[in-house]
């Protein structure tokens, strides 16, 4: 986007300002001198008092041409200002409302989260672990119905007893092995379910409420800047005006000094 | 494979290969090619017997001049893994196998001859023993060790003592061995579980079903140091029984079915289903009846695509219902077996449903297979055939 600080003639403007305000400022001042120094004195006790007379006012003008470049140097700054105000205002406005988007979205989402876990998520996971237990279990009832029923076959004669101790022993140890397995399998259901899945929903539970603090927060700096902004603009707005006053004046009192 | 069907698109093959370029030589139509025969000429006594005698002319063929058939190593990298002492036993079960063939086929000079030879390498080689901790293969030799030697004690044949002796010397000692593995639960197997132990624990229904009506002529001979391991083994096949009429694999103290394709279903049972029924009949079960052998047959034929679909694959278990290929002969000799028990009237029909399944399979040597070809299944699967087929006649 063009600034007019970017535009190629408006550093020269200063610049030939600067170059060419002595040189008008001498034409002025010859201008207003209608006699030489020498010619304009009638007396010597007055003609010394009206020529320091005449040098003040003539050093005051000089004065007031030189305030005057430098009002119009400031106007020229000033009406940049307007505009550079304008576009910082812009970024900065789109910058705040960019943020509170986001803030949308995010808190959009972390409410989707968190409805997904609580109506999909944990009841789903709740009956994976559900049946893995169940599952142990299951395998627990069978290893101890296996070796009853092997225990109850290998009753009827007395053959091949120290194979089937082999077999009662394996049958033995693979009941042993079930039931432990199923009392930690009890243990790990207790805690996924009652710290787990509990924790897993308040870390949810808790971004939903940052992203909801964020959201305000970004609200907030929106409308903090939108002031802000906007009193930028209305002081860049009035320095110009300002100026503009002061440059008038000046230019009245330069056109009222030189009569 | 060697089917009738592979024959003909072999020969295809090779008529297409061997044609000329085209505008060389004036086209000639093809021969018709070779169609393989229809069920209704293979069902036949005559198909049957006719197959049976070139099964049985290459078992004396491929004899090898010790007695013996095949080899006592492994013949394929498919069966590689097994410890090495298990391709003799498989030898030695095969050969006994073949023995059987050869005894109850009608008798020839060279069938004669051939058999003499099996007997005697049978009584005088080495007894085949446990290979590993978890490799009781074994028990296969012991098994059909059993079988044959207890059938030859009662062949008039070879009832001097001559052979009376050998034979049952070698048959006392195929009995103990398998005494001395039967499972707690009274079943024979050939694997084992850890903890490994002298005595295996783990035994399959139609291992121990093959042995069964053996094991009854043993107790008759007095080769069984204890007269309940007969009992046992009864007991063992009859706890695999199952409501719908299949066997399981073998015995879960609680059987399960998991609803899906399973072993233990009937189109995964369907050879167990007559070796089962077939053993527990003639060990005198009240509970194996006709009706249930009936039953059992009927199963047999109304599922046999996937017997037929398991033959060949080389990897075990690899089809439908974890069929194996090896299912195929074993299934079907002991469907000839079951079928002997109907009533007379009701045989020929369920054989001439057999023949077809058998002698469509046939190769052009006369031998059969069901799997990875080697020696040992190759005499095995040979001997079964020519045993089912014998059985209709």
């Amino acid at each position: 986007m063009p600034t007019p600080t970017s535009s190629p003639s408006a550093p020269l403007f200063p610049f030939l300002l600067l170059v060419l305000l002595p040189w008008c400022t001498g034409c002025a001042s010859t201008a207003a001198d209608p006699l030489p120094p020498s010619a304009a004195t009638p007396a010597a006790g007055t003609g010394d008092a009206a020529k320091a007379e005449t040098d003040k006012k003539a050093e005051e003008q000089k004065q007031r041409q030189k305030d005057l470049a430098q009002k119009q140097r400031d106007l020229d700054y000033a009406k940049v200002a307007v505009q550079t105000t304008a576009i910082d205002r812009q970024v900065r406005v789109m910058t705040v409302e960019s943020a509170v988007r986001h803030a949308q979205v995010e808190l959009d989402k972390q409410k989707r989260e968190l409805e997904q876990f609580q109506q999909k998520q944990k009841p789903r996971e709740m009956e994976e672990h559900r049946i893995q237990l169940d599952m142990q279990t299951q395998r627990a009832d069978e290893a101890k119905d296996e070796l009853a029923e092997l225990e109850s076959m290998y009753k009827e004669d007395e053959f091949a007893r120290s194979t089937k101790e082999l077999v009662i022993k394996r049958g033995r140890k693979q009941l042993e092995m079930a039931n432990r397995s199923l009392a930690v399998g009890q243990q790990e259901f207790e805690q996924f379910e009652k710290h787990t899945l509990t924790e897993r929903e308040r870390e949810l539970t808790q971004k939903v409420e940052d992203a909801e603090r964020d959201l305000e927060k970004a609200r907030l700096e929106h409308q903090k800047a939108q002031m802000e902004v906007d009193v930028q603009q209305r002081q860049a707005d009035d320095k110009v005006k300002d100026l503009q006053r002061d440059i008038a004046e000046l230019e009245q009192k330069i056109k009222d000094g030189g009569k | 494979m060697n089917t009738p069907c592979h024959a003909y698109w072999r020969a295809l093959c090779l008529l297409v290969a061997a044609a000329p370029a085209a505008g060389q030589q004036a086209a000639t139509p093809p021969a018709a090619p070779p169609r393989p025969a229809a069920d209704a000429e293979l069902s036949t006594k005559a198909a049957a017997a006719a197959g049976a005698d070139r099964a049985l002319a290459f078992l004396v063929a491929t004899q090898h001049p010790d007695g013996s058939w095949g080899s006592h190593s492994t013949d394929s990298l498919f069966d590689a893994g097994f410890a090495v002492e298990t391709y003799y036993c498989y030898q030695v079960g095969a050969h006994c196998l073949a023995t059987l063939a050869l005894r109850r086929a009608p008798e020839t000079p060279e069938r004669r001859a051939a058999l003499d030879k099996a007997v005697r390498w049978l009584v005088t080689t080495v007894m085949p023993l446990r290979g590993s901790g978890w490799d009781n293969d074994a028990v296969w030799a012991w098994l059909y060790g059993t079988v044959a030697t207890t059938e030859l004690q009662g062949d008039p044949r070879f009832a001097d003592d001559r052979w009376k002796v050998p034979v049952a010397s070698r048959g006392r000692e195929f009995v103990h061995w398998l005494e001395r593995n039967q499972v707690p639960t009274g079943g024979f197997g050939y694997y084992d579980d850890p903890t490994f132990s002298q005595r295996p624990k783990w035994a399959t229904s139609f291992a121990t079903g093959a042995v069964l009506p053996a094991l009854g002529v043993a107790l008759q001979l007095g080769w069984m140091s204890d007269a309940a391991t007969a009992q046992r083994a009864v007991a063992y096949v009859k706890r695999c029984r199952l409501p719908n009429g299949a066997y399981e694999y073998d015995l879960n103290p609680i059987p399960r079915i998991n609803g899906g394709e399973h072993i233990n279903d009937v189109r995964g049972s369907l050879g167990r289903i007559q070796i089962c029924n077939w053993a527990l009949h003639e060990a005198g079960d009240p509970d194996t009846t006709v009706a249930r052998i009936r039953t059992g047959v009927e199963q047999f034929f109304a599922h046999h695509e996937f017997l037929q679909v398991a033959r060949m694959r080389p990897i075990p278990h690899e089809a439908y219902y974890y069929n194996a290929g090896y299912f195929y002969f074993f299934g079907h000799f002991y469907c000839s077996q079951a079928i002997g028990l109907l009533p007379a009237a009701e045989r020929e029909g369920f054989h001439s449903q057999l023949r077809p399944h058998l002698l469509r399979t046939q190769r052009a040597d006369g031998s059969f297979c069901d799997f990875q070809d080697t020696s040992y299944m190759t005499t095995a699967s040979t001997a079964f055939a020519a045993m089912a087929l014998l059985a209709g006649l």
